[in-house]
């Protein structure tokens, strides 16, 4: 049985409680807390929009609640201790194939055998987990680099703006880095690629807002000073190679070709 | 010249200084004011020659009353001059931190009028960085030889990092390639910086709200390949310099040649050199190595073809194998395939029971290399490449510790 969800990590959260009931539903009689990892071996988790239905596949879509979130949230905070519920959700923003499934496994295992199980990376399911918040761990501290705001000027007012695109749901991640370091303007890093956006006003904070899109092009919003800055910048930075050393392979290990898009210096 | 022109001619002046760490710096964000400090520092781009830029690196002149032979800026070169005003400096470093283009910035300067007056240009350009613009984000700054201890002083209240480059490894080499320079005026500003930092250190552990002095620390670079000293006496320097002045970093340039000077090389070092020195250095400071180790039986320079601590292994066959469930830290140290992070895991897991091969991927041991230098309990490990497990083990090691061990 495939359990869907809409929405983000919450609706994720609605699914791991369903598939708990479920299996406590169809066999009462076993002890509740053990035996979960069998129990839930033929369930599996998948956003709805990334499913693709299989042969023989049954799929069900679990609707929101709200308060069953909040339990479930409470429920594996308990089980798997502040870090291992941040190593969690981290696996989850990674968005690998898989990885919804891989973490309900994971809960039922850490449930079943307690967390010291965790650190067992031969059994698929952990190191499946472990990879993916650790991909989430890298990539998010590599945004922290990577964004490049440009300078708008809307109504009056200095905004700005980045966008990014990357493979994992970093802005949960690097949200918290961005408020500490950039708390004197208003500001926006939008996930091109997901349309969401952290956006941050002073005095009020960092907010994740969904369904963020721009409608025109940025270009026509930059301020006086934009370009001539963006120019700035491109010439240090063609500036700064040691010529006798360039090397295509050496860059693109080390800052892939993927993450180009929006720097201003490779465009 | 426009802001670009010098901008181009000032950054290019500065890119043969190799260090661009921004880490070490834990500078807590406030409300109201740009930036903070990351202690484990982030790189925000890639140059062309695959080297990360972190921070802004600019000369605020590359005019110089010095005539050093391996400097493109020395008096006796005929090139376009230019400098920044400190306001330049400020801006650019302001725009382009609030793009978040660059975690901070790396000031150095050629030396105009003298030292001290240069180093009060510098401090000019940082004051009204922390002061006027309230600017958090790093700062690294060099200390010229000979200016006013004063003035390092207080240049030190404001920077995260300060250095001062030896560049050559000899008085005799200093001589002969930078007649302006002395090893004397070197070393006093890195031992007024050290025991600034010390006696700020220990005021703080008495006060309350004491100001951090270069809170990332001092640093320094050699130039390697310019003169013929050997790796031996490269390190021997280096170790000496981490023990008296408490160096953070020493940092390792191999020469690029840029002036035609019949008392340069023509050639460039091999780039591995660097690799190798920067291996070598890492064992001085966290393997309990000490530098005539690495050259027992040598020439005085490091092999070429494998790192310096398997080097080491292959010269000492009575040294291995070594038992894991028994060794300690320090002896697993030397193991080829064990690290820093790998030997302590390796000392706590053992507390739990006897480790086996399949224990040692896990905790990160590179068996690999380790197989032929260890026993498991009197047994020298098997080979598990076959079923291709261990390469999937061995790939999970880099985090597991932060993330899923403390649970
Ligand atoms: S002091 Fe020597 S190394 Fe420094 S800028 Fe002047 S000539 Fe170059």
């Amino acid at each position: 049985m495939i359990l869907l969800y809409e929405g983000g990590f919450r609706g994720f959260l609605g699914c791991v409680f369903e598939a708990f009931a479920r299996a406590s539903a169809a066999d009462p009689s076993a002890r509740n807390g053990a035996d979960w990892i069998e129990r839930l071996a033929d369930v599996g988790i998948e956003r709805r929009d990334r499913y693709i239905p299989a042969l023989f596949a049954e799929s069900t879509i679990v609707p929101h609640n709200g308060a069953r979130a909040d339990r479930t949230e409470a429920g594996l905070m308990h089980a798997l201790g502040r870090e291992g519920f941040d190593a969690a959700v981290k696996a989850y923003l990674s968005e690998r194939p898989g990885i919804d499934t891989a973490l309900l496994r994971f809960f039922a295992r850490c449930i079943d055998r307690g967390m010291g199980q965790s650190a067992r990376l031969e059994i698929p399911e952990n190191f499946a987990v472990f990879e993916a918040s650790r991909r989430s761990g890298i990539e998010a501290h590599r945004f922290m680099g990577l964004v490049r705001f440009r300078e708008l000027e809307v109504s009056g007012a200095a905004v700005y703006y980045a966008p990014i695109e990357s493979d994992c749901f970093v802005l949960p991640l690097i949200a918290r880095h961005f408020a500490d370091r950039f708390n004197d303007r208003d500001w926006v890093i939008h996930d091109a690629g997901r349309d969401a956006a952290l956006v941050y006003r002073v005095g009020s904070g960092v907010d994740l807002a969904e369904g963020f899109s721009l409608d025109l092009p940025v270009e026509g919003l930059y301020s006086g000073e934009e370009r001539l800055i963006q120019a700035y910048w491109r010439r240090y930075y063609a500036d700064i190679a040691i010529d006798e050393r360039v090397s295509r392979k050496r860059l693109t290990g080390r800052m892939p070709v993927k993450y180009w898009k929006y720097l201003v210096e490779r465009n | 010249m426009d802001l670009a022109g010098k901008l181009s001619i000032l950054a290019d002046a500065a890119k043969y200084d190799v260090s661009c760490s921004s880490s070490g710096s834990d500078r807590a964000s406030a409300p109201g004011s740009l930036g903070s400090g990351s202690v484990g520092g982030i790189c925000h781009s890639w140059a062309d020659d695959g080297r990360c830029i972190s921070l802004l690196k600019l000369l605020l002149t590359n005019s110089c009353i010095y005539d050093c032979a391996y400097c493109r800026n020395r008096r006796s070169n005929d090139i376009p001059r230019t400098s920044f005003t400190p306001d330049e400096v400020v801006d650019l470093t302001m725009q382009f931190y609030r793009r978040n283009y660059i975690e901070g910035l790396f000031l150095s300067s050629g030396i105009v009028r003298d030292p001290d007056h240069t180093m009060g240009l510098m401090l000019a350009v940082v004051e009204r960085l922390r002061v006027r613009e309230r600017f958090n984000g790093y700062i690294h700054m060099k200390a010229i030889p000979g200016a006013d201890p004063a003035t390092i002083r207080r240049a030190g209240l404001l920077v995260d990092r300060m250095s001062v480059n030896v560049e050559l490894p000899t008085e005799a080499s200093l001589k002969l390639l930078a007649p302006d320079k002395s090893r004397e005026a070197i070393f006093s500003p890195m031992a007024l910086i050290g025991n600034a930092k010390a006696e700020f250190l220990e005021d703080g552990k008495r006060l309350r709200s004491v100001p951090s002095f270069v809170p990332a620390g001092q640093s320094t670079q050699l130039v390697v390949g310019a003169t013929p000293e050997s790796d031996r006496t490269v390190l021997g320097l280096a170790s000496a310099l981490y023990r008296k002045f408490e160096l953070k970093r020493v940092y390792y340039s191999a020469y690029v040649p840029i002036n035609v000077d019949s008392r340069l090389p023509v050639c460039a070092p091999p780039e591995r050199r660097e690799n190798r020195l920067y291996q070598a250095d890492w064992l001085l400071r966290f393997y309990g190595f000490g530098v005539d180790e690495l050259f027992e039986g040598g020439d005085g320079n490091l092999v070429d073809s494998l790192d310096p601590k398997a080097v080491w292994a292959i010269r000492h066959p009575e040294f291995f194998p070594v038992e894991v469930n028994g060794a300690d830290y320090g002896v697993l140290l030397r193991v080829p395939g064990i690290g820093v992070k790998s030997a302590r895991r390796i000392v706590a897991a053992r507390k739990s029971g006897r480790l086996g091969p399949e224990d040692l991927s896990r905790l990160g041991v590179v068996m690999k290399r380790a197989r032929s230098f260890i026993l498991c309990s009197g047994r020298a490990p098997v080979s598990l490449l076959s079923d291709g497990r261990e390469s999937r083990i061995v790939r999970g090691k880099a985090g597991l510790g932060q993330l899923l061990l403390p649970l």
